[in-house]
């Protein structure tokens, strides 16, 4: 899952592909808050799971990421 | 004349004709048409446009700009890069306080406006991006520039059609000769060749027809002309007051000495039938140099390839040039770039002065009889001038011109003797 995220992360937000790690920040790794909700929507197209502008607006790191999206099931 | 005038020291286009300056004069001056059957548009009534060859958005402007932003910004942004790189200056270190942008759209947005508003009406509210209205303001192309470039000084975008373009760069001169700005990032953008508004335009009867031929579709001043061919682009310059401009030793491709505007007050899209609108403007541009019809060589015209607008137009260049002017209209070669288009014929318009020469209109293999001025057809015509007008006409009945001079100060009197050789266009 953590190749999704930073493989979309580097194809579309122009993140450096060493930067994507579980410590890493949203914040650090996305251009502003517009971006994070584009890159909620399309990480939750990617891995066919809801994760909403709200949730998104939660997470702090990648790892949080990962682990809301383990919460819901998903395992890709 | 000098006090009014201004420097134009850097330009940048993106347009049908090509990216960049250089090759965007010699695909003009060779008068090879743009057009060509557009598979976006396939089904609708008019399948033809004149689209900006080989734009890849993520390689000239990275991946978060080719999503985030509007066609016609990226377009803008491009533009933009080489008119400064072409001026000498470097936003990096400039004062941005004293930097304004002011740049024309007709639509801004609207190819991100249809897609965003069919994912809504598809796939629901959460589908549609959060960059939508970013990407569909019409104001956001001065925005980004200021963005991108730091420019912190006043910034604007003006909204009149089809000429606004040209308004801009005419807006942009106030702001320096008020002193609001030492430095005017201008000119036009526009992306809006998208199925709404190509329907719309065959709605209206505005588009050309001949979607066999579509290289030979846009044929201003052609006596078989039966509309016009939607083309996109961006043209931005950047101007100085003359005295900054020389005194830091800057290139200079020309000075804009005069800019007139008006309103026709008459229709929504048919141009006053006497051309009285754009008359007036052009008379208002030569009144603001201190200038007389008899100083103009040459005449970038609107020349949309429309049976109205072409008429009226020449009716208009009639009365103020008589025979004493080279007509052209660069829109058989790169279409109609609507708000777009009056920038990018003002750098055409430019070139035209510093080269001294007349770019032919492409396609015309029969002049209009009804025509009454010069027309420039066939190949490159000298010209030898001093003064040059790129002229605009919006729907709403919103028309702007501007007077282009080769020289700074030159006394608008005295270069007449410079445009009274006539030759003959191939």
């Amino acid at each position: 899952m953590l190749d999704t995220i930073r493989n979309l992360l580097v194809e579309q937000f122009e993140a450096q592909p060493t930067d994507v790690h579980p410590d890493a920040e949203l914040e650090d790794l996305l251009q502003d808050s517009l971006d994070m909700v584009e890159f909620g929507a399309a990480l939750g197209e990617a891995l066919n799971v809801h994760l909403s502008d709200e949730e998104m607006s939660e997470l702090t790191t990648v790892g949080d990421l990962l682990r809301r999206i383990e919460s819901k099931g998903t395992s890709a | 004349m000098s006090s009014r005038t201004v420097a134009v020291t850097g330009l940048g286009l993106v347009t049908p004709a090509g990216i960049g300056v250089g090759e965007n004069w010699q695909r003009i001056c060779g008068g090879r048409s743009a057009a060509a059957r557009d598979p976006e548009l396939a089904s609708l009534p008019v399948d033809i446009s004149c689209r900006v060859p080989g734009f890849e958005p993520v390689a000239r402007l990275g991946a978060t700009h080719a999503r985030r932003l509007d066609r016609h910004v990226q377009f803008a942004l491009v533009a933009a890069a080489e008119a400064l790189v072409d001026a000498g200056l470097d936003h990096e270190t400039w004062d941005g306080a004293r930097v304004a942008v002011v740049m024309g759209t007709g639509a801004g947005g609207p190819g991100s406006s249809y897609t965003q508003h069919q994912r809504l009406i598809d796939h629901g509210s959460a589908k549609v991006s959060a960059h939508a209205l970013p990407m569909l303001l019409p104001n956001m192309v001065a925005g980004q520039l200021a963005i991108d470039f730091h420019a912190t000084g006043p910034n604007l975008v003006t909204c009149t059609a089809c000429a606004a373009g040209t308004t801009a760069i005419g807006m942009a001169r106030y702001l320096l000769l008020s002193g609001a700005c030492d430095v005017a990032v201008t000119g036009g953008a526009e992306a809006a060749v998208n199925p709404l508004f190509m329907a719309g335009f065959a709605r209206l009867g505005a588009l050309s027809r001949r979607l066999d031929e579509p290289a030979r579709a846009s044929r201003p001043f052609d006596a078989a002309r039966d509309g016009f061919v939607a083309g996109e682009g961006a043209a931005v310059l950047v101007m100085e007051r003359v005295d900054d401009a020389h005194a830091r030793r800057a290139g200079v491709h020309g000075y804009l000495a005069g800019y007139g505007a008006s309103a026709d007050a008459h229709h929504v899209t048919a141009p006053e039938p006497d051309g009285r609108g754009t008359e007036q403007a052009m008379r208002a541009a030569l009144a603001d140099a201190g200038a007389e019809p008899g100083d103009v060589g040459h005449v970038n015209a609107h020349g949309t390839s429309t049976p109205l607008n072409d008429l009226t137009e020449a009716l208009a260049l009639w009365r103020i040039f008589g025979d004493g002017v080279v007509v052209t209209s660069t829109k058989g070669v790169t279409g109609h770039m609507l708000g777009a288009t009056g920038a990018v014929e003002a750098v055409y318009t430019l070139l035209a002065l510093k080269n001294q020469c007349v770019p032919p209109t492409a396609n015309v293999e029969k002049l209009d009889p009804d025509i009454p001025v010069e027309i420039a057809t066939g190949a490159v015509q000298l010209r030898p001038m001093s003064l040059a007008i790129n002229n605009s006409c919006g729907f709403g009945g919103q028309n702007a011109a501007l007077l282009f001079s080769r020289d700074a100060g030159s006394s608008p009197s005295s270069p007449r003797s410079l445009s009274t050789p006539r030759e003959t266009a191939g």
